[in-house]
């Protein structure tokens, strides 16, 4: 089955370590270049130095979240889809293997790889982002790109992808439709995790008379405060302040004694955020994965 | 033909309808909305801009994801219409048929595109007429935003057509269904991508130069309440930035490292115009926005053309 699993899906694990090497070797590169470029250069003046080079790249690698929809798209949905639309089905389960067996093993390894292939992207990517250390603009917490790109959570939406593309291409047993199916749940789900996102904990509250605690801090939300204690959100306006220009409103603010407060999420709950929607993750491609096995396994051939 | 075309490609014309009802529907409620709630508050206020620009904001946040329209339609209509007769066999009765194989094709490419191109005609029409109501709002205003440029007018069916020949031909020359579909997506990506990565829609026309002795600021977003100081003036509200500096007497551009030999002082302006410095900035004005609009749609008629005509030329040599 190991053969049998490497062989129909050649194409897409050579292909995709092929993407990922290259990509691993562009931001070792660029990483090589950020260390010489910062050597012995003071500690406030490395973001002038680094600033160009963290947009040039920034702007590429801020896509990476949507790549996932690739796995779903490629491994994910022929993996079912198309031994159901080519009658192969007949053959591959009408051999000495069981069709369980066959379903788990190819889940299995599939899955395994794409988990792999996804930590290995999250490894290269922190390497590249901690060449940035000491600069303001690595947010690995409360960027939903970067975020979504570090760390374990990278391997489970790869990991949900590819079983969100299999369980679609098993249900509907057409590859066109399934990959219609997979693109729509998986940019919902995409969707929602950035706005989920910010809630897995109970934000802390900080009044800003004071320099915020720590680089990284991921900011979930700001507010006015009035001088009565009355909060307002910071997307609405002060109603002292209500017809004020643009160019006055934050002087009328000010004067009226607002202080701004910011809720936000201290550095050090990054890998709990990481873990809470590496589960969440992971219990949706359970949630996929066994119905899929379980309907395929009973249908008759 | 055209009742084949329409029998085996109906999902996608049907699917094509129902999204672009559900989006001309919930764009209407969205624009009532913020009609409704801006009404009571005056004109220019801080107030009503807030609210306006949050209500853009829901909306225009989503707009990155506006690459996903063209890929899909090039994805779900162009790479089916041969890569799916070839995988399955059935061109050997498709093509054996009275109907000869340019009649075939003919038929197959002009309709879809048609239909491709009012799908995305359409789209571009609830697009513009969403963004209409937030006029006031310098950033949906004429060119200043590119990502809104996109959505709007023609330009979405100039897209949506070039994906659609970009999928025909890549399923023509490659006749497998999931090498086309990697073709389409990676070929797409790269050229939409592209023509945000290099700027391109800048120099669709020679910029407007302007110079002054202070810099000129493009208008600021709503939410921006700080001006840089001593900024003299605003592009005209609308306008693409293209370029912008100092530049010394005789017309040279500096290189931004020069920029901060006056860095700190407090007079920055001051002493700047001592030394001979005057800003410049390059910009396009709002009111080429149809002129863009209609360039981008031409380009990419052209290009989709040439492709429609590889798929052609693979299809009826054999």
């Amino acid at each position: 089955m190991v053969w049998l699993t490497w062989r129909q899906h050649r194409g897409q694990v050579l292909a995709t370590v092929a993407a990922l090497a290259l990509l691993g070797v562009l931001l070792l590169v660029h990483g090589l270049g950020n260390a010489s470029a910062a050597a012995g250069v003071a500690r406030d003046r490395l973001a002038d130095v680094l600033g160009e080079r963290f947009q040039s790249v920034y702007v590429y690698l801020s896509w990476l979240p949507i790549v996932p929809l690739l796995i779903g798209v490629f491994w994910g949905a022929p993996v079912l889809a198309r031994e159901f639309e080519r009658g192969t089905h007949r053959l591959a389960w009408t051999q000495s293997v069981s069709r369980r067996r066959w379903l788990v093993a190819k889940l299995g390894w599939l899955g395994l790889a794409v988990t792999l292939a996804g930590l290995g992207l999250g490894l290269m990517v922190s390497g590249w982002l901690s060449t940035f250390d000491g600069t303001p603009f690595v947010d690995k917490f409360g960027d939903s790109a970067m975020f979504g790109s570090t760390g374990v959570v990278v391997g489970a939406w790869w990991l949900f992808a590819f079983m969100l593309g299999t369980a679609a291409g098993g249900w509907l047993k057409k590859l066109l439709p399934a990959l219609a199916v997979t693109i729509a749940v998986f940019v919902l789900a995409m969707v929602a995790s950035f706005q989920v996102r910010e809630s897995y904990a109970e934000p802390l509250r900080h009044v800003v008379d004071s320099p915020l605690p720590g680089i990284g801090t991921y900011i979930t939300a700001s507010a006015s405060l009035s001088p009565a204690g009355v909060e307002v959100p910071g997307d609405e306006t002060v109603p002292e302040c209500a017809n004020e220009g643009r160019e006055t409103y934050l002087g009328c603010v000010a004067d009226a004694g607002y202080q701004s407060v910011v809720y936000y999420q201290p550095a050090d709950r990054y890998w709990r955020f990481q873990w809470t929607e590496t589960g969440i993750l992971l219990l949706a491609t359970v949630l996929l994965a066994g119905p899929v096995v379980y309907r395929v396994a009973r249908r008759p051939v | 033909m055209v009742w084949l075309t329409w029998r085996q490609h109906r999902m996608q014309v049907l699917i094509a309808a129902a999204f672009l009802v559900v989006l001309g529907g919930l764009l209407l409620a969205h624009g009532l909305r913020t009609a409704g709630l801006v009404d009571a508050l005056a004109p220019g206020s801080a107030g009503r801009r807030e609210l306006l620009g949050q209500q853009f904001i829901q909306v225009s946040k989503l707009l990155i994801w506006s690459v996903l329209l063209p890929a899909l339609v090039g994805l779900f209509w162009g790479t089916p219409l041969v890569a799916r007769e070839y995988e399955r066999g059935t061109q050997r009765l498709a093509w054996t048929q009275s109907v000869s194989r340019r009649g075939w094709l003919g038929v197959k490419l002009v309709g879809l595109g048609a239909a491709v191109t009012v799908a995305g005609l359409v789209f571009g029409a609830i697009m513009s007429v969403w963004a209409g109501g937030f006029a006031e709002l310098r950033e949906s205003v004429g060119l200043t935003n590119l990502d809104l440029f996109v959505v709007t007018g023609v330009v979405p069916a100039a897209w949506w057509l070039f994906a659609f020949a970009l999928g025909a031909a890549a399923g023509a020359v490659t006749r497998k269904m999931l090498p086309a579909i990697a073709v389409t997506l990676g070929v797409f990506l790269l050229v939409y991508m592209g023509t945000f990565v290099t700027d391109v829609r800048a120099h669709y026309a020679t910029p407007v130069r302007v110079a002054e002795a202070a810099p000129v600021v493009r208008g600021e977003p709503w939410w921006s309440i700080n001006t840089p100081p001593g900024a003299a003036a605003q592009l005209p509200a609308g306008s693409l930035m293209v370029a912008s500096g100092w530049v010394d007497e005789r017309g040279a551009v500096l290189p931004s490292g020069q920029t901060w030999a006056c860095g700190s002082t407090p007079d920055y302006l001051t002493c700047m115009r001592d030394k001979g410095y005057s800003w410049f900035a390059e910009y396009q004005p709002a009111d080429r926005y149809w002129r863009f609009q209609w360039t981008e749609a031409g380009l990419l008629l052209v290009a989709a053309l040439a492709l429609g005509g590889v798929a052609w030329h693979r299809v009826t040599r054999d």
